[in-house]
C-alpha cells in the first residue's frame, strides 16, 4: 500500500512539475506539419552587439569582440542544426548586399517582422511546457526574397546583445557596494554583474513566414554560451530530410490562419 | 575604509578630455583654428560605421532623381566653410517625420518627412537647421558636456508603439542635441536661408502646424524632441524681423518638388503598413488622392490600411492610444472592433475601385483575397488569391502559395 501510495506522489510530483515547467521556448500550433516541409536552413547575419559600460557614460561598442562572438554563434547553430539533420545553406550575404539594396532591405524587414512578433511570443514571458505551442506568430511573406535568393525553405534570424563593464565602471560598482556596505554595517554588500548577454533565435519558415521555433536566454558572460543553452533547446521534430520516400497516401490537411499578416 | 569608500567615486569623476568646450570652433571658422581632437575622431569613425550599418541594411535610398533634387538644394543653402569635414545628404527608408545630422557631417532626411512638406520652403529650413548642427559641431560639444556627467546607460530603444526598431539607438546617441544647441541651429538656419530664394515664414509656419498633426506625436520627432515649439518659431519670427529679411513679399517657386516629393509615397506609406500605423497610412493615401484622385495604388494602399484595421484590431488599438492619448486596454480594442464591418466594407469598396481603375494592377486581389480569408470565405478567398498570382513579378508568391495550400481541401 505504502509503496503504491510512493509510487502515485511521484507520478503526481512529476506530472505537476512537468506541467508547471516554465519555459522560454516558442512553437507554432502548426510546428510539426511546417516542419515536415522543410530540409534546409539559411542561416541570416547574426545581428550582435557588444558594448563596453564605461564610467564617463560614453560607451565603445567593442566591435572585434562582437565580430567573433558572431561567427562563434554562427559555427554553434550550424551545428545544432545538422545535429537535427537540417542542410545549412552557404549564402554570400555581404557580396548580395551590394549587389542588390533591396535584398538588404528585405533582410531589414525581416528583423523588423521579428521584432514585431517577439512580441506576441514573450507577452506572457516565461509559459508552461503545454503552452509552449500555442502561438501563431508568423513573419508574412518578409522571408519570400530570402527564399528565392537562397534556395532555403527556412530562415535561422539571430540577435545578441551583450555588455562588459570598464574597469572605471567596475570601481563604482565596487565603490558603491562598499559604500552601501559601510551604510548598512555589512547588513547589505551588493554584487553587481561585470558582464552580460542576452541572446533570441528564431527558426522561420521561409515560405509561410511562421515562426517554427524560438527561444531566448540570458547569460552572465559575454561570450557564446548562451547560444550553447538556447539552440540546446531545439525541437526533435521529423524534418523532411527524414521523411520517409513518399506514398500516395494523402497529407494531413491544415487549418486556415486567417490573421497572417501581409507585407508587400 | 570608510574614507576610502567617500574619494573613489571622486577620483573616477576626474576623467579629463583632450580638448576643452571652449575651442571647438564652428567650421566656417579658418581653418587654422580648429583642433581636431580624439574625441571628435572617434565620433567621427562611429558616424561612418553607423552610416555603413545603414547602407548594409538597405536603409539609405538609392533613388538618383530624389539625391540629386537634395544636392541641388543643398547647394543653394549651405554656409561656405572649408574643414576637415563634408556635408552629404541622404534619405532614409524611414517612415517618420525626423531629421538628423551626424558629427561626420551626414545628414539624414527621412522620406517620412519629406513626404510630409508640401513645400520645398519647408524642407530647405529643416536642411538648413541639420547644417547648422554640422557646422556648429554640436556632436563634439555634447559630448565634451557629458564626459563630465556620469551617465549609467545611453542605450535608447526607439520604440514606436511597440514594434521595437531598435536600429536607431545608435542615431539617438550621436545625434540629439540639448535645447540650447536646437536653438541655436534654428537661429542659424533663418540666416543660411535669409539670401535664398527660400520663404522664411513659410516655412516656419509649416513646421508649426507640422507637430499639430498626428504625426508630431512621433517619438524622436525633431520637433518633438524639445518642448514648446511654438517659442521656437516665435523666436525665428522674431529674427526675421529683427534682421529685416525679406521684408517684401516673397514669391518662391519650385515646380519640381511635388514630383520629388511624391515619388517617396509609396515608401512611406508601405513603411506606415508594415509598422502597425494604419491610420496614418490612410491618412497619407487619403491626402495623395486630393492631389492624384485615379491613382488606383493609393485606393489600393487605403483598402488595406483598412483591411488591417479590421484584422489586426489590437494592432489598431495600439495605434490608436497613441495618435489619441487613450488607455491602451480591452476597452479599447473591444471599442474599436465594432467598427470592424465598416472596415471591411470600406476595404472592399476600395479595392474594387482600384480594379476598375487599374485593370493590370495585380496588388488590389491580393487584397480582396486577403479580405475573404480574413471573413472565412475560402472559395472568394482562393479565386482572388489565384488571380493575383496569375500577374508577372509577384515578390510573395511564396506566402500566397502557401496561404492557398492551407485552404486546399
Amino acid at each position: 500500500m505504502l509503496s503504491k501510495l510512493n509510487k502515485l506522489v511521484v507520478v503526481f510530483t512529476v506530472l505537476v512539475v512537468t506541467g508547471c515547467a516554465q519555459t522560454t521556448v516558442r512553437h507554432h500550433q502548426d510546428f510539426e506539419t511546417v516542419a515536415k516541409n522543410v530540409q534546409s536552413v539559411v542561416i541570416l547575419p547574426a545581428q550582435v552587439e557588444i558594448e563596453q559600460i564605461n564610467f564617463d557614460g560614453d560607451n565603445t561598442p567593442l566591435e572585434e569582440k562582437s565580430a567573433l562572438i558572431k561567427s562563434q554563434i554562427e559555427s554553434i547553430a550550424e551545428l545544432k542544426l545538422e545535429n537535427e539533420s537540417l542542410q545549412v545553406i552557404e549564402f554570400d550575404f555581404a557580396k548580395a548586399f551590394e549587389e542588390d539594396e533591396e535584398f538588404a532591405y528585405a533582410i531589414t524587414q525581416a528583423k523588423e517582422a521579428w521584432e514585431a512578433a517577439k512580441g506576441e511570443l514573450y507577452e506572457q514571458g516565461l509559459v508552461s511546457e503545454k503552452e509552449k505551442s500555442n502561438f501563431q506568430a508568423s513573419l508574412g511573406s518578409a522571408l519570400n526574397i530570402i527564399a528565392d535568393k537562397t534556395g532555403a525553405d527556412a530562415a535561422l534570424l539571430v540577435q545578441y546583445t551583450g555588455f562588459e563593464k570598464s574597469s572605471g565602471m567596475i570601481a563604482k560598482d565596487v565603490a558603491s557596494s562598499v559604500l552601501v556596505g559601510v551604510l548598512t554595517l555589512g547588513a547589505v554588500v551588493p554584487i553587481q554583474a561585470t558582464e552580460g548577454a542576452f541572446i533570441d533565435v528564431a527558426l522561420v519558415d521561409s515560405n509561410s513566414g511562421k515562426v517554427i521555433w524560438a527561444n531566448r536566454k540570458g547569460g552572465t558572460s559575454a561570450d557564446a554560451s548562451p547560444a550553447e543553452i538556447v539552440f540546446g533547446e531545439l525541437p526533435d521534430l521529423t524534418w523532411k530530410s527524414e521523411l520517409a520516400a513518399p506514398t500516395n497516401q494523402p497529407v494531413a490537411e491544415e487549418s486556415v490562419s486567417p490573421k497572417a499578416p501581409d507585407s508587400e | 575604509m570608510r574614507v576610502l569608500a567617500f574619494l573613489l567615486p571622486l577620483y573616477l569623476l576626474g576623467c579629463g578630455s583632450t580638448i576643452n568646450k571652449k575651442d571647438v570652433q564652428s567650421l566656417t571658422n579658418r581653418p587654422e583654428q580648429f583642433v581636431i581632437s580624439e574625441e571628435e575622431q572617434t565620433l567621427i569613425a562611429r558616424s561612418n560605421k553607423l552610416h555603413n550599418d545603414l547602407v548594409k541594411q538597405g536603409l539609405i535610398v538609392r533613388n538618383k532623381a530624389a539625391n540629386d533634387y537634395i544636392a541641388h538644394m543643398a547647394k543653394k543653402i549651405e554656409p561656405d566653410f572649408d574643414a576637415h569635414i563634408d556635408i552629404s545628404y541622404f534619405i532614409l527608408r524611414d517612415s517618420s517625420l525626423n531629421a538628423f545630422a551626424l558629427p561626420n557631417g551626414n545628414i539624414y532626411l527621412n522620406a517620412g518627412l519629406i513626404n510630409q512638406l508640401a513645400s520645398e520652403d519647408e524642407l530647405a529650413l529643416v536642411m538648413a537647421h541639420e547644417m547648422a548642427h554640422v557646422v556648429e559641431r554640436h556632436g563634439l560639444i555634447k559630448l565634451l558636456d557629458r564626459k563630465q556627467t556620469v551617465v549609467s546607460s545611453h542605450v535608447v530603444d526607439l520604440i514606436f508603439m511597440g514594434t521595437g526598431l531598435i536600429y536607431f539607438a545608435a542615431i539617438s546617441d550621436l545625434a540629439s542635441f540639448s535645447r540650447q544647441m536646437e536653438e541655436e541651429a534654428d537661429s542659424l538656419a533663418i540666416e543660411y536661408l535669409a539670401e535664398s530664394d527660400y520663404d522664411l515664414n513659410k516655412g516656419i509656419t509649416a513646421i508649426e502646424k507640422l507637430v499639430l498633426e498626428k504625426h508630431g506625436k512621433e517619438l524622436g520627432s525633431i520637433w518633438s524632441s524639445h518642448p514648446d515649439i511654438s517659442t521656437r518659431a516665435k523666436a525665428g519670427r522674431e529674427k526675421i524681423s529683427a534682421m529685416n529679411w525679406q521684408v517684401t513679399e516673397h514669391v518662391s517657386s519650385h515646380p519640381d518638388y511635388e514630383d520629388f516629393r511624391s515619388s517617396l509615397t509609396e515608401l512611406v506609406i508601405k513603411t506606415r503598413l508594415r509598422n502597425k500605423q494604419f491610420e496614418l497610412a490612410a491618412d497619407i493615401a487619403k491626402r495623395e488622392l486630393e492631389i492624384s484622385p485615379d491613382n488606383a495604388l493609393l485606393y489600393y494602399y487605403l483598402g488595406e490600411a483598412n483591411r488591417l484595421k479590421s484584422s489586426e484590431t489590437r494592432a489598431y488599438a495600439k495605434e490608436y492610444a497613441w495618435l489619441y492619448d487613450e488607455d491602451f486596454d480591452d476597452d479599447l480594442i473591444e471599442k474599436l472592433s465594432e467598427g470592424n464591418s465598416g472596415y471591411i466594407a470600406s476595404s472592399k469598396q476600395y479595392f474594387e475601385k482600384a480594379t476598375e481603375l487599374n485593370s493590370t494592377l495585380s496588388l488590389p486581389y491580393k487584397g480582396l483575397g486577403l479580405l475573404a480569408l480574413d471573413q472565412q470565405d475560402v472559395n472568394q478567398a482562393k479565386s482572388y488569391l489565384q488571380q493575383y498570382l496569375s500577374y508577372d513579378g509577384i515578390k510573395d508568391r511564396r506566402y500566397i502559395n502557401s496561404l492557398i495550400d492551407n485552404l486546399k481541401g
